[in-house]
């Protein structure tokens, strides 16, 4: 099992990072925090250690993802998530950064998650793949997809000034 | 449009909530005790739970009845889209029991209403009246904490914990929520009759939803109560069996090794070996003679104390009737139930 201080090492390093998996796969902030808590005692009941800072990482993409899931499937889990909740997740009033976020947000969840990986945490479509047990090309496929309707989404916030 | 930049905007700064982080730190600082309770932050608001029993409900208003069994009971209907049968009723009743512990501060009425009890799980329904309550928002409270005794964590390295939903406004206008309970043993289940002497603490009511966040009463209830456990039915026991499930590293199948492996009517129980196995997509379902389906509602699982086994312990969302229970499916495989 992990030490104390490696659990607290990869906690500090990478829970922004699991929040922020969570939050694009269940698309609200309140069950992000269940799904990053879940995953987070998963990391700390783990038995075996980590090859390296890449392998822990992409580990805690698989277990967020999977975590969220089982979250989703849960028959108690379903609710709508209002604007006022989004709108809490980033401080202050970054109007802009809240209307980006809800866009992104709102796409399909298929594509969410994807997209993040790609355009945020740098992740190429073949890493994707594994990390989300997907083919390469069903990757292209929904990266493509989430670009048109995100382009869509965008246009139509900007229309309504 | 260039997507880089937009992704690059929309997450800057959105980071997990500082409440949360001292959590997840506090954890790992207590990890010399390991944390064999914890509180999941379960704070979901409730509107679209609301929405699910008022659609095709004949009574509107009354959204739910004045027991735990009839939470259960709507559940069930809205779910399944059928009643629940008498015998599964019965079956409810018979692990149900009236608690009905009240404390008021300043105002504000908290009262144990009743516990459904399995041998390694239990429900609470906590009825909340007094709050200037509104079904905009959603309640909670800002800190829970439960004991035991016995204590399963002194015998063992186990993990469980316990998970608050708040469940909506009944007819009266008190705010319901249900707490759950479960627990894994490092040891596999031990059976245990004795009464559980149950201690919860609360403190301060909340109410929030989106940015809004609000302080609605200050103060701590305290109850403390026992659980019968001598009245549980027996467990049922399956033979055991192999499941095909990918390596943790996403890279081969392993064949898992499923043993110890119990049904009970609020849950369901096994070992399995070998640990690299990702058991996390792993989804077990309770087949009824019907043909209605129970899925797991989640659970608790940790390594066991000797060897390189695991020991995993699922809930169901609602106490079943193992009378009408026919099958049980762990991944792919169905195996009978006698």
């Amino acid at each position: 099992m992990l030490t104390n201080r490696e659990f607290s090492a990869l906690a500090e390093r990478y829970l922004n990072l699991v929040y922020r998996v969570a939050l694009n796969c269940v698309g609200s902030p309140a069950d992000a925090d269940d799904v990053t808590q879940n995953t987070m005692l998963r990391l700390l009941r783990q038995k075996e250690g980590f090859q390296s800072e890449e392998h822990a990482k992409r580990w805690l993409i698989r277990v967020a993802v999977n975590e969220s899931k089982r979250l989703l499937t849960a028959p108690w889990r379903r609710h709508t998530v209002t604007l006022e909740e989004l709108a809490a997740v980033l401080p202050g009033e970054d109007r802009e950064g809240q209307e980006l976020l809800e866009a992104v947000l709102s796409l399909p969840g298929k594509y969410r998650l994807p997209l993040y990986l790609y355009y945020y945490e740098g992740y190429q479509v073949g890493e994707i793949g594994e990390l989300l047990s997907r083919r390469p090309s069903t990757v292209q496929t929904q990266l493509a997809r989430g670009r048109e309707l995100l382009k869509k989404q965008l246009t139509e916030v900007n229309g309504r000034g | 449009m260039d997507e880089y930049k937009v992704y690059e905007r929309a997450f800057a700064g959105v980071e997990a909530p500082a409440r949360l982080k001292e959590q997840i730190m506090r954890m790992g600082e207590e990890k010399t005790k390991p944390p064999h309770f914890v509180r999941r932050l379960s704070t979901v608001a409730a509107a679209a739970v609301l929405l699910l029993f008022l659609l095709g409900c004949a009574v509107v208003g009354t959204v739910y009845g004045q027991s735990i069994q009839s939470w259960f009971a709507h559940y069930w209907q809205a779910v399944n889209h059928q009643a629940m049968s008498e015998g599964q009723a019965a079956m409810i009743d018979h692990l149900t029991q009236e608690i009905n512990l009240s404390q008021t501060v300043d105002g504000v009425t908290v009262t144990v209403d009743s516990a459904t009890v399995g041998d390694d799980n239990f429900f609470l329904l906590l009825r909340v009246e007094g709050g200037d309550f509104s079904k905009r928002w959603g309640y909670r409270f800002e800190d829970m904490t439960m004991e035991f005794s016995p204590d399963p964590t002194e015998a063992d390295d186990g993990l469980g914990g316990y998970g608050f939903q708040y469940q909506g406004l009944d007819g009266d206008g008190a705010a319901l929520m249900l707490m759950d309970m479960g627990y894994a043993s490092s040891q596999g289940f031990q059976a245990d009759t004795s009464p559980l002497e149950v201690t919860l603490t609360l403190t301060d009511l909340v109410e929030s939803g989106g940015s809004h966040e609000k302080l609605l009463t200050q103060g701590t209830w305290s109850f403390a109560f026992t659980l019968d456990r001598s009245q549980i039915p027996a467990p049922v026991s399956l033979p055991d069996t192999t499941i095909e499930v990918m390596d943790q590293s996403r890279e081969f199948i392993v064949s898992v090794a499923v043993t110890n492996l119990q049904v009970t009517n609020t849950g369901v129980r096994f070992q399995y070996g070998p640990s690299r196995a990702a058991m996390d997509e792993l989804r077990v379902t309770l087949i009824l003679e019907d043909g209605t389906e129970i899925r797991d509602g989640g659970g608790f699982g940790t390594g066991m104390e000797d060897g390189d086994d695991m020991f995993v312990s699922y809930q169901w969302p609602v106490p079943v009737d193992l009378e009408v229970a026919a099958t049980l499916r762990i991944g792919d495989v169905e195996i009978p139930i006698p």
